[in-house]
């Protein structure tokens, strides 16, 4: 007001006074933009005291020589303070929908935000995180219990530290109401439940920084806190179709291996009993020829047994997570070579192509179990193709991943298979004379998995099937130092 | 007779393993070969026979119930050079690591054939016998390959190949324990140095330089063979 009047002396020479009573409006709009309704209304009366002041005859008195003046005050003061307030209230609807959009987009960036969250932990994280900003407040997340102590899941332990707000936190999660409501208009903790369906995950404590719980902050806090409770219900909810899920798989699993185990146990033990003690019972009677047949069985079946045992230990121990990995640096050619020695006797004279890139830089992996990998794909290639077609074994870098394929020229898988043919207990449906408990697949997978690397089966376009590693390649291989000159042969010294 | 029939038909041997079933077969399967046996149900109880019978090759059970296996080879290999073979279950490659390198001369693995056992046991009997000739410098033949250790020359098939020092080294590192496993640790420490013994890709590095040299499919050897996890065996042929 007092630039206003500032302004209005310094043009008072040069206008009539009709015209500085629009500078004075001119300040009650400004006004009205900056400070709100209350104020306008204020500077007005102000405005129409200091025009008065100091430009109505006689000046710098109150007194009016003109009656035509009170005229003049009246319709300045009713435009000023009209002016005024739809000035404000142009502002405060401006505010209004600023406010409506901040608070919008606050949710959704909450929600966007707890979409991708899968543990209760993580949500409460981020809610708290991205709360606390909005409402500008601190916040803590707790979880009363009967002990009256109160566990903090999240956010700042400060809050609920008060005996009074500990005892407020316990009683909303108790009624499952709002306590701490006569802070409103005020500034306090508000304690709100965590609620969604039938289910109450705990307590939101809520402090402001600054400011006091105007109805809007109070609006939006609600709705923030409700946002939470259904990211909470859907992590429950998740959890308890996956629980439901594996119950449904170990079940599945245990009666599989039940049907598989006493059958593939059984099967060679009759065997080894019966061979066993035809020799034991029988020996004047038998030709030698026979007693070796016998005793070829017995050491064939005992064999089958030791190897299902394996299997059995094996995928015990990766499905319990028993298996550590542990990485070395190794020569994939080498492997191949180890693979293909142990199962010298099993493939006796059936060619192996091999296709190893020259040149395979050293893999990051576990020497031991990939090893196995490859012998149970090269052996299940053996088993699936008839005896002298050849078993084809390609390695490759391509694309910061190793691929690494098993094929063979056998009848294929049949459509559909594909996939199954990796689960566990899992048979070839043109499954003839093969033996074996069908984990050998499954083991691959679980040993590829655990490596973070991928198995997939497909049919060969020329026919046979084709078993596909792609692992990614991490790290560089260490430098070996090659010596200086490769030519310094082992000479005479 | 052979220096190696010549032992199997006196040959006393110590079979230490706590289970009864075990050691009943092996005395069936031995026996029947001309081996005269000595049982050891416990640790304690080899290192007892060990001293009294003074047998000719030790078959050890690493599950002892009263110490480790591995400890038993360490306290034999104090005043005995005998050979050891060590009978380990599956998926126990630390401590078959561990008896190895204490000095055990090879394992086999449970359950294993009785010709695979004997095969075993020959290599064994061989190497000692080779040692105690003292014969360090003969030539040594795996397929095509000739190895002369006293003019350092390898050939195959005749024609002479050219290998660096450091595999030169590892090659004759295996040569001369054939048939015989060497862990990663016993040939890194004996190639390239005690400072050098964590370094196992030094090994898959100059094996494959190895194999590329001497075996005709490198992918597929037949004489320089990995043991997965434990170390190296150069095969005989």
């Amino acid at each position: 007001m007092a630039s206003c009047t500032g302004v209005a002396a310094l043009l008072s020479g040069r206008f009539e006074l009709a015209d500085l009573t629009m500078i004075y409006l001119l300040g009650s709009v400004g006004t009205a933009i900056v400070f709100g309704r209350g104020a306008a209304i204020f500077a007005s009366i102000l405005s129409v005291a200091a025009f008065n002041y100091f430009f109505v005859p006689p000046r710098f008195s109150f007194e009016v020589e003109d009656a035509q003046y009170i005229v003049t005050f009246g319709v300045m003061l009713t435009v000023s303070v009209v002016t005024g307030t739809l000035t404000a209230r142009l502002r405060e609807q401006l505010a209004q929908a600023r406010f409506r959009e901040r608070r919008t987009a606050a949710l959704y960036r909450l929600s966007h935000e707890l979409v991708s969250r899968s543990m209760p932990a993580e949500v409460l994280e981020v809610a708290v995180g991205r709360i606390g900003d909005v409402l500008n407040a601190r916040i803590a997340v707790v979880q009363p219990d009967d002990t009256a102590h109160a566990t903090v899941l999240a956010g700042d332990p400060a809050i609920v530290q008060p005996r009074a707000e500990s005892a407020a936190a316990q009683r909303a999660f108790e009624t499952g109401q709002i306590a701490g409501l006569e802070h409103v208009g005020g500034a306090g903790v508000l304690h709100m439940p965590l609620e969604a369906g039938i289910h109450r995950y705990g307590v939101m404590s809520v402090e402001p920084i600054a400011g006091p719980w105007s109805a809007e902050r109070f609006q939006l806090f609600r709705v923030l806190v409700s946002q939470t409770a259904l990211a909470l219900e859907r992590c429950r909810l998740a959890d308890e179709v996956h629980a439901a899920r594996n119950v449904a798989d170990t079940e599945r699993l245990r009666n599989a291996l039940l049907s598989s185990v006493s059958h593939d146990l059984r099967t060679p033990l009759a065997t080894i009993t019966g061979a066993a003690t035809s020799l034991r019972d029988g020996t004047a009677q038998l030709a030698d020829a026979t007693r070796r047949d016998l005793a070829d069985m017995i050491a064939e079946e005992a064999q089958r047994l030791n190897r299902l045992i394996g299997n059995i230990l094996d995928m015990t121990r990766l499905e319990s997570g028993m298996l550590r990995i542990r990485r070395d640096w190794h020569s994939l050619e080498e492997l191949v070579g180890a693979a293909l020695v142990r199962l010298e006797a099993t493939l006796g004279a059936r060619p192996v192509l091999l296709d190893l890139q020259p040149d395979l830089p050293l893999v990051s992996i576990d020497g031991v179990l990939f090893e196995q990998v490859l012998t149970n794909l090269i052996e299940n290639a053996h088993k699936y193709s008839a005896d002298g077609l050849p078993i084809e074994i390609h390695a490759a870098i391509t694309r910061r991943a190793l691929r690494l394929e098993v094929a063979d020229h056998g009848p294929g898988l049949p459509p559909g298979e594909e996939t199954r043919v990796f689960e566990k207990f899992h048979r070839g449906s043109n499954t003839r004379a093969v033996t074996g408990a069908g984990l050998g697949l499954a083991i691959c997978q679980g040993i590829v998995e655990a490596h973070g690397g991928t198995i997939s089966a497909a049919n060969r376009d020329d026919g046979g099937a084709a078993f596909t590693v792609r692992l990614p390649l991490e790290g560089e291989p260490p430098i070996v130092e090659q010596e200086r000159s490769a030519s310094a042969a082992a000479g005479p010294s | 007779m052979t220096e190696e029939e010549n032992h199997a038909h006196s040959a006393v041997i110590l079979v230490v393993d706590d289970e009864l079933a075990i050691r009943r077969f092996l005395r069936a399967g031995l026996e029947s070969q001309g081996y005269t046996l000595v049982e050891a149900g416990t640790g304690q109880d080899a290192v007892t026979q060990m001293a009294m019978r003074s047998p000719q090759l030790v078959l050890l059970d690493l599950g002892l119930p009263d110490i480790d296996g591995f400890e038993v080879v360490r306290r034999i290999r104090e005043w005995s050079q005998v050979p050891i073979i060590v009978l380990s279950a599956r998926d126990k490659d630390g401590d078959k690591i561990h008896a190895l390198d204490a000095g055990a001369d090879d394992y086999v693995t449970k359950p294993f054939s009785m010709g695979e056992l004997l095969a075993r046991m020959r290599v064994a009997f061989r190497r000692q016998s080779r040692e105690d000739a003292g014969d360090e410098d003969g030539v040594a033949e795996f397929g095509e390959v000739r190895l002369d250790f006293a003019r350092r020359r390898v050939t195959l098939a005749g024609e002479e190949v050219k290998l660096t020092p450091i595999e030169y080294r590892l090659f004759t590192a295996l040569a001369r324990r054939p048939g015989r496993v060497l862990t990663h640790e016993q040939l890194l420490r004996e190639v390239w140095g005690p400072a050098h013994t964590r370094q196992h890709h030094y090994l898959r590095v100059y094996m494959a330089q190895l194999r590329q040299k001497l075996e005709h499919v490198p992918g597929r050897p037949r004489f320089l063979l990995t043991e997965p996890g434990v170390g190296y065996r150069l095969r005989e042929s």
